[in-house]
């Protein structure tokens, strides 16, 4: 062979070979994968070092590497070359994946070649496959299962992922108006996903969770998710605890799909998002639930609303009227309150006048304490006491209000923090052991849930990590019992997975006041399916 | 070729070529978010600062932005395209900004701010948050986020749509400034009387510079719903408005290239701070802000345009001028006595 | 005939918020030609001081407001001799106040163990007591008493100052004709400190005055300033009586508004606009008669 040619044929097999993960040890991970694929779905990780316990059955490497040379053209082939496995029958029909971590994540349509899983051969993706694959090499032999103590590792399936971690982030409450309460919001998700990571990660991954500050800014959150995707090349968002950065993200996930596992859902845009999954119960349901039993456990008639003038609360108004009218009662009036006009007060000096039952309100617990006060120095309290958004179970809000605000119901979504179910130990238990002096609220549980159920469905996806796939999974979700009272179910277009109402009150308890379990879980007949 | 002629080719070359590939010479420090936003503020700051050619600030910019998220947002659910939305947007601007400049030809200086202000108090209780704040680009029930034009979504290529609009802005204040419309506003700042008198009518000019200002505003509005996509009803808050004339201030009232220079720089420099820092500084920004304003004011009160025009002095080697103060003043002793004589403060104080 | 009594004294209540924030401002003006859009700024950081001293670390209310306002003067004071002084004329010291805001406001964010800004209780010693008021179904705390009182002082005492001793002529004089007032022998460095100081120290006071009954809360403090901003121009930033006036027309149209035509959205946002509209008005009337007068007749 002339010379030149023969230049171009090793060049060329070279190149093929490296194409295949040309390296040793790659192609010994690759071999443990293609075992495994053809073995079915990985089990998920049990702790240990992760990697794979029973499933791992027979099937000699020659197969899989053969194959693996053999559809070095598949189509599948991914940027940087790609190695189609072949699937033998496998269950995990995976879409094909860019592992480099500059690439974009594959669409979600599987490889022409059949269900196979494509591995770049990209440098990003060799250095981060090579440890992993060396330790995949003095595995234990395949077909044993290996409890907690299997080896096989995935790779960089997608973006953010790499054969030891996931990169994902998360945006929180830690400066600006609400700082002081916002962080604990964000702490019990971080507990969860830290408690994730103490207890051997997710399938021999760890969670590298980023963790920015939006300071309840919309313009600060976006511009930290949007860092967080274009330069940190984060794999999902998890349980996002801050309305006005996960609203204005909803549409960003979904233009870059992006999964947002575990938002807060306090804003009605959330539900329209394909890649977002809330996990909390909306206003609207809040509403719904308190008027339905404050009209049947109080004999509420005559209602009073007192608003934050945004969308959310005048959905709240209309949500309220809605049901109230049912059981033959009304919202007599209703105001919107901000910080800086008398609405507070002129609102107490009408309710009085118009012989109002109970005054309910979507509120912050800042505008709701003023009001609550302000009733006290008119000397004035409804016969039914207050009644509010979620907004108002934070355990200073007895506090807050003081005397005045005994009687006052909040709506929250979770099992109350009064109560002594496996589920709510299990909660505090995990999030008061990295954050001892956490105040425990609606989202506070929300946080917890929503970092729960993304590790559940990371697990679930065994080495295959993709956002499609995180995605599609999400959407399968059915009746996801999470341990503190709702059962959460999402499936595509339908993303309002929590419409469970609990109620507490705030009652006296010797000299101190605090919230106590009057009712719940009640179910709100009255939403929307979405 | 003096060295004159050298060096403004230079500096331009420069300037266009880090222009130009901004958003890539700062992906190390964060994403083009931070730019994006910046170029928006440079914007709001150049409506600001127009309002110094004839000696007067507003405060009702911020509501201006606000009605131009509402505009795009209609505009959008109408279908209509982009380059339909941005001349809708610009002459749906008109209206306010007349009524602006009813006010301006009975009012001066502090009175005038004042009067924008209790404008953009009403336009952010009663309209964003009352009426119009059931639009889908304020988060209302709809959910119908404002989107970015085609081939634009990005935050790279919505980075030159945005220079390139507000270069075009800036090309057009510059262009005014050095025309005669500019002279004469010279000459209506330093004395309305002696304007009047000569013929011209400083009421059309005033409103002429306010539609103009106003204009800015409300596109940048538009742009700032494309690159949020959901704003919250309360987001337009006359406070902001404060800071963007802090902005104005910082970069020289009445500069073209200082204001575009302060907004960019304000705007984006605390989003790369945030993410530098991974989120820990995002709390600072306003204290921050305050600083750099404060020391501004007191070492270099003509502002970033003062210190650029000393720099360039001397690396051409001019002899260095007096240091000027802002080219605007808020004469309010000025304003005070205008006043009086026009019966606004006819009561002497107790 | 409850209804009226609750709008007089609502309105009365918030009017005095009001009249309170914007006489402060209306002082610095009309003897410096300074626009203190810091004024708000001021009292939140005097209020959460206090605050601090107060819940936190458990001292006397009183011993902690009085801490509290004193921080207010010092910074007056101090913001006095090393900025305005420094500056070239009121317009720029304008400017100067405005970054003061925005450091201020910047500046009780970042204080760690002040977290939460957003509507924190601080209690007076009157707390919980009220008075009810015969013939109406209503009741007047002691904190609302006094804060009315507390204008009314405040009205006073400005108005006494300003005109009938020699530290309010003073100020006058300078802010009037800084040249002559000097001539006279009247020194400046010695009046503006007293002005800043004084400007600065009722800030604090009026927070003081206002955390008892509207909850410490950098938002709506800054919020109610902006608000004040827009009554002085009542008053045309120079007039003290007219400046209460137009406070507890706002406050009483807000509330009438509020409480009789609850139905009517929007409408008790839009009287600052609405008032400053009439006010324009009814000056223009007046303004183009003047203007006609001085104007030269055309060649």
């Amino acid at each position: 062979m002339a010379p030149r040619r023969l230049f171009v044929a090793l060049t060329a097999s070279l190149l093929a070979t490296a194409a295949c993960g040309g390296s040793a040890a790659q192609r010994a991970a690759l071999k443990v994968q293609s075992q495994n694929l053809a073995a079915g779905q990985p089990s998920a990780a049990s702790g240990g070092g992760g990697g794979y316990s029973s499933g791992d059955s027979g099937g000699s490497a020659a197969p899989a590497e053969s194959s693996a040379g053999a559809s070095a053209g598949a189509p599948s082939a991914a940027s940087g070359g790609s190695a189609g496995l072949s699937s033998g029958g496998s269950g995990s029909a995976s879409p094909s994946a860019g592992a480099s971590p500059a690439a974009k994540s594959a669409s979600g349509t599987a490889s022409a070649a059949g269900p196979s899983a494509a591995r770049s051969a990209t440098p990003g993706a060799k250095s981060a496959a090579a440890p992993e694959a060396g330790a995949a090499a003095g595995a234990p032999t395949p077909g044993a299962p290996g409890p907690g103590g299997g080896s096989a590792v995935g790779g960089a399936t997608d973006v953010g992922v790499t054969a030891n971690s996931i990169k994902v982030g998360h945006i929180g409450i830690y400066s600006g108006p609400v700082g002081s309460f916002g962080d604990d919001l964000s702490y019990a998700g971080r507990a969860k996903l830290q408690e994730i990571n103490d207890t051997g990660g997710v399938n021999g991954r760890k969670l590298d969770v980023l963790v920015r500050d939006d300071a309840w800014d919309g313009t600060k959150g976006m511009n930290a998710a949007r860092d967080l995707v274009e330069r940190e090349h984060i794999f999902a968002f998890c349980c996002i605890m801050s309305v006005n950065t996960s609203d204005p993200l909803t549409p960003y996930a979904d233009e870059h799909k992006i999964p947002h596992i575990g938002a807060d859902g306090w804003g009605e845009p959330q539900y329209k998002g394909a890649w977002t999954f809330p996990v909390s119960a909306s206003a609207v349901t809040e509403a719904h639930m308190l008027a339905k039993w404050q009209a049947q456990n109080q004999q509420a008639k005559r209602i009073a609303i007192l608003y934050i003038n945004n969308p959310t609360g005048r959905a709240y108004v209309k949500a309220y009227d809605e049901v109230i009218k049912k059981f033959g009662g009304e919202v007599v009036f209703s105001q919107p309150a901000t910080f800086d006009d008398p609405g507070t007060t002129t609102f107490i000096a009408q309710a009085r006048t118009q012989n109002i039952d109970t005054i309910s309100t979507y509120l912050d617990p800042g505008i709701f304490t003023r009001m609550v006060r302000e009733a006290a120095a008119q000397n004035y309290k409804p016969k039914n006491a207050f009644s509010g958004a979620a907004g108002l179970y934070f355990q200073v809000t007895p506090n807050f209000t003081g005397p005045n605000g005994e009687g006052t119901i909040a709506a929250t979504h979770w099992e109350t923090n009064d109560q002594d179910t496996p589920g709510l130990r299990a909660y505090k238990a995990t999030v008061e052991k990295y954050y001892p002096k956490i105040d425990h609220s609606t989202w506070t549980k929300a946080g917890f849930v929503g970092a729960t159920i993304f590790g559940n469905l990371l697990k679930s996806l065994g080495l295959e990590v993709t956002r499609q796939r995180l995605k599609d999974a999400a959407d399968r979700l059915t009746d996801f019992d999470s341990g503190l009272g709702p059962h959460l179910s999402w499936s595509p277009g339908h993303h309002r997975a929590n419409k469970t109402i609990y109620l507490a009150q705030i009652q006296r308890n010797g000299d101190k006041f605090e919230y106590k379990k009057i009712a719940g879980p009640l179910i709100d007949e009255y939403a929307e399916s979405d | 070729m003096n060295r004159r002629t050298l060096l403004r080719g230079f500096g331009l070359t420069v300037l266009t070529a880090f222009v130009l590939t901004m958003p890539y010479d700062m992906k190390w420090a964060g994403s083009s978010f931070a730019l994006d936003y910046g170029v928006i503020i440079g914007m709001v700051v150049l409506s600001v600062s127009v309002l110094g050619w004839i000696g007067e600030f507003t405060l009702a910019v911020v509501a201006q932005m606000g009605f131009g998220l509402v505009v795009v947002n209609l505009c959008q659910d109408a279908g209509l395209p982009f380059l339909v939305i941005l001349p809708v947007v610009i002459v749906s601007s008109i209206p306010i900004s007349v009524l602006l400049g009813v006010f301006a030809l009975r009012l001066r200086g502090v009175y005038f701010a004042i009067a924008t202000l209790a404008f953009g108090y009403m336009a952010q209780k009663t309209f964003f948050q009352t009426y119009l704040g059931v639009q889908g680009g304020f988060g209302g029930t709809e959910s119908k986020a404002v989107s970015r034009p085609a081939g634009f979504t990005g935050s790279e290529s919505f980075y030159y749509l945005l220079m390139g609009s507000l270069l075009l802005m800036a090309l057009l204040c510059w262009g005014v400034s050095r025309s005669r419309i500019g002279t004469s506003l010279t000459a209506l700042r330093e004395s309305e009387a002696a304007f009047s008198v000569l013929g011209h009518s400083p009421g059309a000019y005033k409103i002429l510079t306010i539609c103009l200002s106003g204009a800015i505003a409300t596109v940048a509005g538009a742009y700032f719903g494309m690159l949020q996509g959901l704003v919250p009803s309360n987001y337009f808050q006359p406070a902001l408005a404060i800071l963007y004339f802090g902005f104005a201030v910082a970069g020289g009232m009445g500069s073209v290239a200082g204001a575009c220079f302060a907004g960019i720089l304000f705007g984006a420099l605390p989003k790369y701070f945030d993410s530098l820092s991974e989120g820990k500084l995002v709390g600072y920004d306003q204290f921050f802000i305050g600083v750099v304003a404060l020391g501004l004011v007191l070492w270099a009160p003509g502002g970033f345009a003062d210190i650029g025009r000393r720099v360039w002095r001397r690396l051409e080697g001019s002899p260095p001028a007096a240091p000027t103060v802002s080219t605007f003043e808020i004469d309010v002793r000025d304003a005070t006595a205008a006043a009086a004589e026009e019966g606004l403060a006819t009561v002497e104080a107790p | 005939m409850t209804k009226f009594i609750q709008t007089i004294i609502i309105g009365l209540e918030y009017g005095c918020v009001y009249s309170l924030i914007a006489m402060g401002m209306v002082l610095v003006y009309r003897t410096t030609g300074v626009l203190n859009i810091a004024h708000g700024g001021i009292g939140v950081l005097a209020g959460f001081v206090a605050w601090d001293l107060d819940t936190l670390r458990g001292w006397p209310y009183y011993p902690a407001i009085l801490v509290g306002i004193l921080v207010a003067v010092v910074a007056g004071l101090l913001f006095e001799r090393f900025v305005v002084r420094r500056l070239a004329s009121p317009a720029l010291a304008t400017v100067a106040t405005l970054a003061l805001f925005l450091l201020l406001q910047g500046l009780v964010f970042v204080v760690p163990w002040w977290g939460n800004t957003w509507g924190q209780v601080f209690n007076s010693p009157f707390a919980n007591k009220k008075v009810s008021i015969p013939g109406a179904d209503y009741s007047v705390s002691w904190d609302q008493l006094i804060l009315f009182g507390s204008v009314l002082a405040f009205f006073a005492g400005l108005y006494f100052v300003l005109r009938r001793t020699r530290v309010g002529l003073a100020m006058r004089a300078v802010s009037d004709d800084p040249t002559a007032a000097r001539l006279m022998g009247i020194r400046q460095k010695l009046v503006a400190p007293v002005v800043w100081g004084l400007a600065f120290g009722i800030s604090g006071v009026t927070t003081m005055l206002l955390a008892p009954i509207l909850l410490l809360d950098n938002t709506s403090l800054t919020a109610f300033t902006l608000k004040a901003l827009t009554v002085t121009f009542v008053g045309g930033l120079i007039s003290l009586p007219l400046t209460v006036l137009g406070a507890m027309a706002l406050s009483m149209l807000e509330v009438s508004t509020q409480l009789y035509m609850p139905n009517v959205r929007g409408l008790s946002d839009a009287w600052p606009f609405i008032i400053l509209i009439v006010v324009l008005v009814a000056r223009f009337a007046r303004g183009t008669k003047a203007l006609e007068d001085t104007a030269v007749a055309p060649a």
